[in-house]
């Protein structure tokens, strides 16, 4: 069950990358030199105390909030979509995100048949090539945070 | 509004293992990942390792489980350099455990460095922790299936060691699917077949060798 590890390292990182109230964009969070399993706990951006904006001026407590986490996992990453799911549930419970989405798109293997070159794409990659023979797969072990969708009041 | 990121999910633990790396190139030190399932001789091929290369390379041993220092025990009736990591709940090794578990170690004293990840084929893959390579370890006791239904650590394995052969008159073992499969998933591992229990760790012995760019004798 590393997808629980997986899916608080996400949440620590989403929450490096939320925009302020008023959609201040580019303020983040220096980078900890914790591990996934040293994560501190989450910040509360806009949602219970007023925070200072880069000029330093202060802002509201109006909320962000984050709707949606897209997420690009490569097919040599071994996760499990359904159990990410819930790892991600499980660390977005009782935090100030606990109704964001996780959209997890996982790339299928890329295969390359070894005699008659065919491409295709495929969960399995050990399928065999049309023609009988087995092919070579190709895919990365990356796992991407791609994008999120927050709602910034007064954007 | 739209937050583009565009950012590895394990970028701390990433920034973790980079570190480590740096850490272990400037003393020379070759390092791996040695990832396997419960049972299938990752303890013993490391006692097995020691005891036979003891005064030829000098190897330190990092060694995850949940609990107890059942290996760390094992293994330091071979050398001083080895530290236990247990991970609690945690089902594989991250970057920070393997630099808190380093800073242990003398690494002027070493030549290799072995990280016996948690016996687990799945969690550990994806997590980088500093090391050179990546070795998957299997069985011929678990079946020739496994490589099939772990593409990931085959795919991601610079190495893959078959373990056990010794019991391949007594098990159902197709020796050439799994072979088969192995080099469809992955065409450049090098697969090493040998018997701890046996002592036939050639092929594994010189591999290592081969790495620290030295001749390394049995």
């Amino acid at each position: 069950m590393h997808e629980l590890s997986l899916a608080q390292a996400l949440l620590d990182q989403v929450v490096r990358h939320m925009p302020p109230p008023g959609g201040i964009s580019g303020v983040s969070a220096p980078g900890s030199a914790g591990g996934s399993g040293s994560r501190p706990a989450p910040q509360s951006h806009g949602v219970n105390e007023p925070r200072a904006s880069a000029n330093g001026a202060s802002l509201s407590n109006d909320q962000v909030i984050l709707r949606k986490v897209v997420v690009r996992a490569g097919p040599a990453q071994a996760i499990e979509p359904q159990a990410m799911q819930m790892a991600w549930q499980a660390s977005i419970a009782g935090t100030p995100y606990a109704q964001a989405q996780l959209e997890l798109r996982v790339e299928p293997w890329r295969l390359i048949c070894t005699s008659c070159g065919k491409e295709w794409t495929s969960e399995d990659p050990l399928e065999l090539c049309t023609c009988g023979q087995p092919a070579t797969p190709k895919g990365d072990a990356e796992l991407t945070l791609l994008s999120m969708e927050v709602d910034v009041p007064g954007e | 509004m739209k937050v583009q990121v565009v950012e590895s999910v394990l970028k701390l633990n990433d920034e973790i293992a980079a570190l480590n790396r740096e850490s272990l190139r400037k003393q020379g030190i070759f390092c791996l990942d040695l990832i396997g399932g419960p049972g299938c001789g990752k303890t013993a091929l490391l006692e097995a390792t020691l005891r036979a290369l003891k005064g030829k390379l000098r190897l330190g041993v990092l060694v995850g489980d949940l609990a107890t220092t059942r290996d760390a025990e094992r293994l330091a009736r071979w050398t001083d350099q080895v530290v236990q990591i247990n991970t609690g709940k945690g089902c594989h090794l991250d970057a920070n455990q393997v630099r808190q578990a380093m800073a242990r170690l003398d690494l002027a004293k070493l030549d290799v460095l072995v990280i016996e990840n948690v016996g687990n084929l799945i969690c550990p893959v994806g997590f980088d922790l500093g090391q050179d390579v990546k070795v998957g370890m299997f069985s011929v006791a678990e079946g020739d299936d496994k490589p099939a239904k772990h593409p990931p650590l085959v795919h991601e394995a610079s190495l893959l060691l078959l373990n056990k052969i010794d019991l391949l008159p007594y098990v159902p073992f197709d020796l050439q699917k799994f072979r088969a499969d192995v080099r469809t998933l992955n065409s450049q591992a090098e697969l090493l077949e040998i018997s701890v229990q046996k002592e036939q760790l050639e092929p594994w012995v010189t591999w290592l060798g081969n790495q620290v760019k030295r001749e390394v004798n049995l």
